[in-house]
């Protein structure tokens, strides 16, 4: 019988105010919440309840040990959308039923520019969890699961014991059947090899999988008991604490960051476009120059999937979509 | 004494499709009528040519009535505009489709127009015929030569100044034929004479040169929220204007002066390329797009810039320079304009000495007395500059004609 670790990602793309010139040095928000609350109640209420209220089922009813991320933005927007669904989540995770994993507050990009700002916002989100969940924690998601060595130092420096990686077929050659890895001079911290896929028969020599399911991939496999329906039949469901076990003590020794993304994205998704790396640049040019920015508003927009969109011209707003966030941008470095 | 009847075919209220155009139409009506009797027949709406004839409905609009309502601009300013034909904007639709197919659909619209405004006027007593640019001609030409009575034609833009760098057009020779037929043609600047003798061969001795009058705007006090020093593009972004030019100019001028921020105002067919153009730009972080503005967000950024900068590759007369020149903004614009021809304390030069407009700019940036200087000279030319003397010009026109 194979063993399986399941873990969901819940994040929400935030709606951007329509930023003018104008705009820039006034008091206006980054985020427009009332659009983005509006939006997000419709989808939850036709959707992400759906599968909240099956995760919880499944973990506390059927005892099957579920590690979840939930972005800051998430959380902000589920405390208005269901306070009661937030009660129950902490009551779960309270009775170790649920994991929550730590990851940035706003599931942004940090990992890979900013050292100083990853570190603000994982401790942002840490705080997050502290206040709304009275939860520590110990796993960590990094988004779309960016890794390498330096990262392992540092997410370890923060208080976790372990972290998501994609795997590297090549590098990893004949142990690829191996999935918890530990990085060179760490040893009490371990790497998970996340599964490309959710065929858990491709390799019958892999003992061990690491699923991830962000909403898109729960929306495919129509919602999150339909999921640990078809994994029941082939592997064992164990939570991420039980991992430690499968420690192979093998190097997993990654010197350039890589991405062990859901639904196919790449580095270049998010900065192959002259219009994302000269927003993600500035983004983090300010924080580098004020040093780190702990304000919310400035930490709003590092969200990946703010920077997703940018540069794909096929988008016909996405030419917009850059002129107003160098609008913010230019706003933010006013009053970094 | 009975006033002369003048039937004036106009080019719409002025909107963001015909641009300088549409308010130099407007405000020449606005003083004609005070001196003729004047009808102006014009696309109520310019969305219009894009629906059926039969859903149509022109009516012939006397100016006070109808003509000046300026509330409209805010209500056609929301128009889809790549489906609509206008005055200006006959080349971005070129680009989408292909040409032949493409200049087909344009020239029956216009033909369409031509076609109802005939109609229309049959109902109307009028001395002359008073067309303004090329969408009009058509129907000039066929009233001109139906009722053999005198055909002033008032140019604000040529096709030769919106299509620099292309072949002669149907709309080329569309203009050639009207200016031929004409009894007279007014042009906005001797730099728009110029090249209405020299590229269209016409006789110059029936071009009279009439600049436009000014509109003071009403300039906000509205602060710049950077503390760097602003340069200010305002114009429809298509070739014409330069703004590739001006991205050229801004990269030199912020090496120089790295304490510059450059802002583009204006939308066109220009408007993705460019932004994407301005993203590979090494002062992305610096370089803003606006789009579109409202008559009052443009105030607002005469009041928040520093220095003007044209470098139209070719501009008949050059509103938006008068416009700054209003809000007292020093400027370095084009050689190839009418506003270089007026405007004394505008440092001009050829749209395409990148780095002659960039270090004029550098300089005036360095220098505030300098600035003082040029400025006040502009602005005392823009408020000597009225719509009452245009109009009385013109009607001069219509007497003698």
């Amino acid at each position: 019988m194979k063993t399986a670790f399941l873990s969901l990602i819940f994040d929400y793309t935030p709606v951007l105010s329509t930023f003018s010139i104008f705009d820039i040095g006034s008091d206006k928000h980054y985020v427009d919440w009332e659009q983005t609350q509006s939006s997000f109640n419709r989808e939850y209420f036709s959707e992400f309840k759906r599968y909240l209220e099956e995760m919880l089922h499944e973990s506390q009813d059927k005892d099957t040990p579920i590690s979840v991320y939930f972005s800051g933005f998430f959380i902000k927007l589920l405390e208005k959308a269901d306070e009661k669904m937030i009660h129950e989540i902490k009551i779960a995770v309270n009775n170790r039923k649920l994991e929550l994993l730590g990851g940035t507050i706003n599931n942004s990009l940090s990992s890979l520019y900013s050292q100083d700002q990853f570190t603000e916002e994982v401790k942002a989100h840490k705080s997050v969890l502290k206040k709304v969940f009275d939860y520590k924690p110990v796993s960590f998601y990094n988004t779309e699961s960016i890794y390498c060595n330096t990262l392992a130092d540092l997410i370890k420096s923060l208080g976790f014991k372990r972290t998501f990686a994609g795997a590297i077929s090549w590098y990893m050659g004949s142990n690829k059947k191996d999935r918890v890895f530990i990085p060179k001079n760490i040893q009490s911290f371990n790497i998970l090899i996340l599964d490309k896929d959710n065929s858990l028969f491709d390799n019958p020599d892999q003992k061990a999988h690491f699923l991830l399911f962000d909403i898109k991939r729960l929306r495919e496999h129509k919602g999150v008991s339909r999921v640990l329906l078809a994994t029941r039949t082939k592997a064992k469901i164990k939570s991420l604490t039980d991992s430690g076990k499968l420690n192979s003590k093998k190097l997993y020794y990654i010197k350039t960051p890589t991405m062990g993304s859901l639904n196919g994205k790449t580095f270049s998704s998010f900065n192959g476009q002259a219009m994302q790396t000269n927003t993600l640049d500035m983004y983090y040019n300010i924080s580098e120059q004020a040093g780190v920015i702990s304000d919310s508003q400035f930490l709003d927009l590092g969200a990946a999937s703010l920077y997703l969109n940018l540069g794909k011209k096929d988008d016909s707003t996405a030419f917009d979509k850059y002129s107003n966030m160098m609008n913010i941008l230019n706003d933010a470095d006013l009053k970094a | 004494m009975t006033k002369t009847r003048v039937l004036m075919l106009g080019p719409g209220e002025p909107s963001i499709l015909n641009s300088g155009l549409g308010k130099a139409a407007f405000h020449l009506a606005d003083s004609i009528s005070k001196n003729v009797e004047l009808t102006v027949v014009q696309p109520e709406k310019l969305e219009e040519f894009n629906e059926s004839v039969q859903q149509r409905e022109f009516e012939p609009q006397h100016r006070t009535e109808e003509f000046t309502d300026y509330q409209v601009l805010s209500d056609i300013a929301k128009f889809e505009i790549t489906n609509i034909i206008a005055p200006y904007w006959y080349l971005g639709g070129t680009e989408k489709v292909t040409h032949e197919y493409t200049e087909s659909v344009v020239r029956i619209k216009a033909e369409t127009y031509t076609k109802e405004i005939i109609e229309i006027v049959d109902e109307i007593e009028y001395d002359v015929i008073y067309a303004h640019d090329w969408l009009t001609f058509q129907a000039a030409i066929e009233l001109k030569e139906k009722t053999k009575l005198p055909l002033v034609l008032h140019v604000h833009s040529l096709d030769h100044d919106r299509n620099p760098n292309m072949d002669r057009s149907w709309v080329f020779e569309l203009e050639q034929k009207a200016f031929c037929i004409a009894d007279k043609i007014i042009c906005v600047s001797n730099y728009s004479k110029s090249i209405i003798r020299s590229v269209y061969g016409i006789d110059g001795g029936k071009i009279n040169v009439i600049y436009n009058g000014f509109t003071n705007r009403q300039y906000k006090d509205h602060q710049s929220p950077f503390k760097e020093k602003v340069i200010l593009f305002v114009g429809r972004l298509t070739n014409q204007k330069g703004p590739t030019e001006f991205l050229k100019i801004a990269e030199h001028v912020h090496k120089h002066y790295p304490n510059s921020r450059f802002i583009m105002a204006g939308d066109g067919e220009l408007y993705q390329s460019l932004i994407e153009a301005g993203a590979h730009s090494r002062i992305a972080h610096k370089f803003h797009m606006t789009g579109h503005l409202s008559d009052d967000e443009l105030n607002k950024l005469y009041a928040m810039a520093d220095i003007y900068c044209m470098p139209s590759v070719s501009e008949p007369f050059g509103l938006s320079a008068l416009e700054a020149a209003g809000a007292g903004l020093p400027m370095v614009i084009s050689n190839n304009s009418g506003a270089s021809e007026i405007l004394e304390g505008a440092i001009s030069l050829d749209y395409n000495d990148t780095l002659g407009f960039a270090n004029e700019i550098v300089k005036l940036l360095k220098n505030e007395k300098m600035k003082h200087y040029y400025s006040t000279k502009n602005q005392k030319v823009v408020h000597s500059m009225t719509w009452k003397e245009a109009a009385d010009q013109i009607t001069n026109i219509f007497e003698t004609v």
